[in-house]
């Protein structure tokens, strides 16, 4: 268990610092959100509790990097992955597409709602904010949920071998 | 099911939710503190900044053997500069004995007070993507306040937003949220920067309520006009690169091209002592 969340952090603090520090990809100065990605990744894979625990730490840590509010990258990356791992349980698979479908549920209604309060307290074009900032970082984002979901779950393969291989040798 | 609604687990994610949600109203209402924000700030902070210093050192020592022939040219050509830079500052400096002479005798400049600057790296930039702001390793130890104005060497960058013991998150100046009072240089036409969504995206800002008989043209170069208090006189902001009429037809707007590149920012300077800050 101690290994598999140290693998699992290990991970997360990479997708972090891509996100947050290196920046390979940036179109209209929006990046992908390799975190998101990761926390609904992670809720499909190890159900809610994981989900939710990893994506309040690690958006608190996206909120540190000056976001709009501090705790709402926290609030929506808990919610997803909380989501992701309830819905895992109940109707969806533990599949990539899965995954695609959380990450993008969360970015159109969260992103939604953000949009909504940006257009009225900046007085901004709905059809800007929906060019230059909602549309990149869906069409972004949305590519990487699949790749992500596949580092989390060869992270989440490594991190159990011993026991696996204990089996092995009694049969 | 009822029984997962009514677990421990359930119960924390709801008391989290709350709080949570209840610090962001208590920001986004009278613009209160939140303490979490320091802590992760000061553990953050120190690991954003290593992680930055090694990506920085790993892009120059790679970019030293793929730029090669770059960087001769690049060479070459700032030999040269210095030459033509070198001779300037000859004429200058006599240039400069000759105006301390006539402020002395006339005491028509009034000595401005030097900004005290202190210099911060850039640890990492805001993954949301709605505010276009960064964070930077220097916070309220080095003497950082809120809305301290942010330079760097080419020019303009924005103002703190937050601050912390060892971290502050900077808001640029292109960003819909900021509004700086500009001058252009060449016709003294005094105008306000403003961020739209559109021209963030590309890198520009927007040179609001110019008078519509400005003779200003493309190329001009836009810095502060010291009004309002927030930005101290002189800072060059940008470049024209367009100029129209409003829909309006009273007054005309000009698209900026930023001297400072976002994308490419390591280090700001942060002035700690503009007194005309408080104005707002």
């Amino acid at each position: 268990m101690t290994k598999k969340i140290f693998l699992y952090s290990l991970g997360f603090l990479l997708l972090f610092f891509i996100e947050a520090v290196f920046r390979p990809i940036s179109v209209f100065g929006v990046s992908p959100m390799y975190v998101l990605c990761g926390v609904s990744a992670m809720g499909i894979l190890e159900k809610e509790k994981f989900g939710a625990i990893f994506g309040l730490i690690f958006g608190l840590l996206c909120d540190f990097t000056g976001g709009s509010l501090f705790g709402s990258q926290a609030l929506v990356f808990m919610i997803t992955g909380f989501i992701a791992g309830t819905l895992s349980e109940i109707t969806l698979s533990k599949s990539f597409f899965s995954t695609l479908v959380i990450t993008a549920s969360s970015i159109i209604v969260f992103g939604g709602l953000k949009s909504l309060f940006y257009i009225v307290l900046n007085e901004e074009e709905p059809l800007s904010v929906l060019l230059y900032i909602m549309l990149p970082k869906f069409l972004l984002t949305l590519p990487f949920s699949v790749l992500i979901y596949f580092m989390l779950k060869f992270l989440q393969k490594i991190s159990a071998p011993n026991r696996e291989r204990k089996k092995r040798k009694k049969w | 099911m009822n029984n997962f609604f009514r677990s421990r687990f359930f119960i924390a994610l709801i008391i989290i939710t709350c709080f949570l949600a209840g610090f962001m109203l208590n920001v986004a209402i009278d613009g209160g503190r939140m303490p979490h924000r320091t802590l992760v700030g000061i553990i953050t902070s120190p690991i954003t900044t290593a992680v930055t210093n090694i990506k920085n050192s790993t892009a120059t020592f790679f970019a030293a053997y793929t730029n090669y022939k770059e960087l001769l040219a690049e060479n070459e050509m700032l030999k040269e500069e210095n030459s033509n830079l070198k001779k300037r500052l000859e004429n200058s400096y006599t240039l400069e004995v000759e105006i301390d002479r006539l402020k002395q005798l006339t005491n028509v400049l009034k000595d401005t007070e030097e900004l005290k600057l202190i210099e911060a790296q850039v640890v990492s930039v805001s993954t949301d993507g709605w505010i276009s702001s960064f964070s930077i390793n220097k916070g309220s130890l080095s003497g950082i306040k809120e809305k301290d104005v942010v330079i760097a060497s080419s020019g303009l960058v924005g103002k703190v937003r937050e601050v912390g013991p060892n971290w502050a998150t900077v808001v640029t100046f292109t960003d819909p949220q900021i509004a700086v009072g500009a001058k252009i240089t060449r016709t003294e036409d005094t105008a306000m920067t403003e961020g739209t969504v559109d021209l963030k995206a590309k890198g520009l800002c927007k040179l609001s309520y110019l008078n519509k008989n400005s003779s200003a043209i493309r190329g001009d170069i836009v810095e502060t006009s010291g009004l309002g208090g927030l930005y101290p006189a002189g800072i060059i902001i940008g470049t024209i690169k367009d100029i129209n009429v409003d829909d309006n037809g009273l007054t005309k707007y000009a698209v900026i091209q930023p001297a400072v590149d976002f994308t490419t920012l390591k280090k700001v300077y942060v002035s700690i002592n503009y007194a005309g800050e408080e104005a707002e």
